[in-house]
C-alpha cells in the first residue's frame, strides 16, 4: 500500500472543507476588505484630528506667548517711562528745594525781608 | 491555461479604481480554489488555511495598484500566499516553543484533530512523511506532486532555479519513500 502512494490514483489529499465554504466566498471577502478599509479610514481620521488639535493648540500656545511678550514689553516700557518721569520729577523737586535752601543759606532774614520789600516796591 | 489567461486579462481593470471591486470579485472566483489548497497543504488545518487565504487576498487588494507585471498575476498571488503561509507557520512555531512537543508532532496532532481531516492510516502516514521535510522542500513537493505544477512556474513562485527545484523534489521524494518504508 505504502509503495503505491506515489501512483497517480493515490494523489488525493485527505483534507476537506466545510460545506459551502467556497460559496459566497467573494461576497464575504469583499465585506471584510471594505470593513478593513473603513477601519483604516477611521484610524486615519483620528490621526488627522489629533494632528489638527495639536496644530491648533500649538497656534493658541504661540499666540498666547506672543500676547504675553507684547503685553509684558508694553508694561515694561510704561513702567520704565513712569520711573524715568518720576526720577526726573524727583530730581527737579530736589533741585528746586536745593535752590531755596541755598538762597536761604546765603541770605540773612533781614536781607530776605529787604528783598521782598524791593519786590513789592518794584510791583 | 485558459484560467490563467482570464486572470491576466483582469490586470488593467484591477488597476483602475472604478472597476476594481468587480474585477477583484472575479479574480477571487478564479483563484480561490487553487490558493486555498496551496495554503491548506502548507498549514494543514482548515481554520488556519482560511485565515491565511483571507490575509492573502487583503495583501493582494492593498498591493494590486503596485503590481508591476514583471511576472504573471497568478504567480504573483501564489508567491504572496506562500509567504503568508510560511509566515503563519513561523509564528506558530514561535508560539509553540514552550510546549513539550516537537513542532512537527504538534502540526500532525492539530491536523488529526481538525474536523476537516478525513484521511485513512496511509494518508496520515504520508502527511507525516511530508511533514518531516524542511518547510520549503515540503512546499516544492506539494506543488509538484499534488498540484502538478511545471518546474518553470514553481521557479517563478519560489525564486529558485529549475535545476535546484528538480534536485529538491528528487531528494524530498526519496526521503518520503524512506520514511514510509521504515
Amino acid at each position: 500500500m505504502m509503495e503505491n502512494i506515489f501512483d497517480d490514483n493515490q494523489k488525493k489529499t485527505p483534507f476537506e472543507v466545510p460545506e459551502g465554504y467556497f460559496e459566497n466566498f467573494e461576497e464575504r471577502m469583499m465585506a471584510r476588505i471594505k470593513e478593513d478599509e473603513e477601519q483604516k479610514e477611521e484610524r486615519q481620521q483620528i490621526v488627522l484630528n489629533s494632528q489638527k488639535r495639536r496644530k491648533s493648540s500649538w497656534i493658541i500656545g504661540a499666540a498666547a506667548t506672543v500676547a504675553v511678550i507684547v503685553i509684558g514689553a508694553y508694561a515694561f516700557v510704561n513702567i520704565q517711562n513712569d520711573i524715568t518721569n518720576q526720577a526726573a520729577r524727583i530730581a527737579e523737586v530736589a533741585t528746586e528745594d536745593d535752590y531755596y535752601d541755598q538762597v536761604n543759606e546765603m541770605l540773612e532774614s533781614e536781607e530776605i525781608e529787604e528783598a521782598l520789600a524791593q519786590i513789592n516796591f518794584e510791583e | 491555461m485558459k484560467e490563467e489567461n482570464e486572470i491576466e486579462k483582469l490586470v488593467p481593470v484591477l488597476k483602475d479604481a472604478a472597476t476594481r471591486d468587480r474585477a477583484f470579485g472575479k479574480l477571487m472566483q478564479l483563484t480561490k480554489h487553487s490558493l486555498y489548497w496551496h495554503i491548506r497543504k502548507i498549514v494543514l488545518v482548515h481554520d488556519d488555511a482560511d485565515d491565511v487565504l483571507q490575509n492573502t487576498y487583503i495583501k493582494v487588494w492593498k498591493s494590486i495598484e503596485n503590481f508591476k507585471g514583471d511576472c504573471q498575476l497568478f504567480t504573483w498571488m501564489y508567491r504572496i500566499a506562500t509567504n503568508e503561509a510560511l509566515t503563519f507557520l513561523a509564528q506558530q512555531r514561535m508560539r509553540s516553543v514552550n510546549l513539550p512537543l516537537d513542532y512537527e508532532d504538534l502540526m500532525i496532532s492539530r491536523m488529526e484533530a481538525d474536523p476537516y481531516f478525513d484521511g485513512d492510516a496511509v494518508q496520515k502516514k504520508f502527511q507525516e512523511a511530508i511533514m518531516s521535510l524542511p518547510e520549503k522542500q515540503r512546499m516544492v513537493f506539494n506543488m509538484r506532486y499534488f498540484d502538478e505544477m511545471e518546474y518553470k512556474q514553481i521557479a517563478e513562485i519560489t525564486g529558485t532555479s529549475e535545476g535546484a527545484l528538480k534536485a529538491s523534489y528528487h531528494i524530498a521524494a526519496e526521503k518520503i519513500k524512506k520514511f514510509l518504508t521504515e
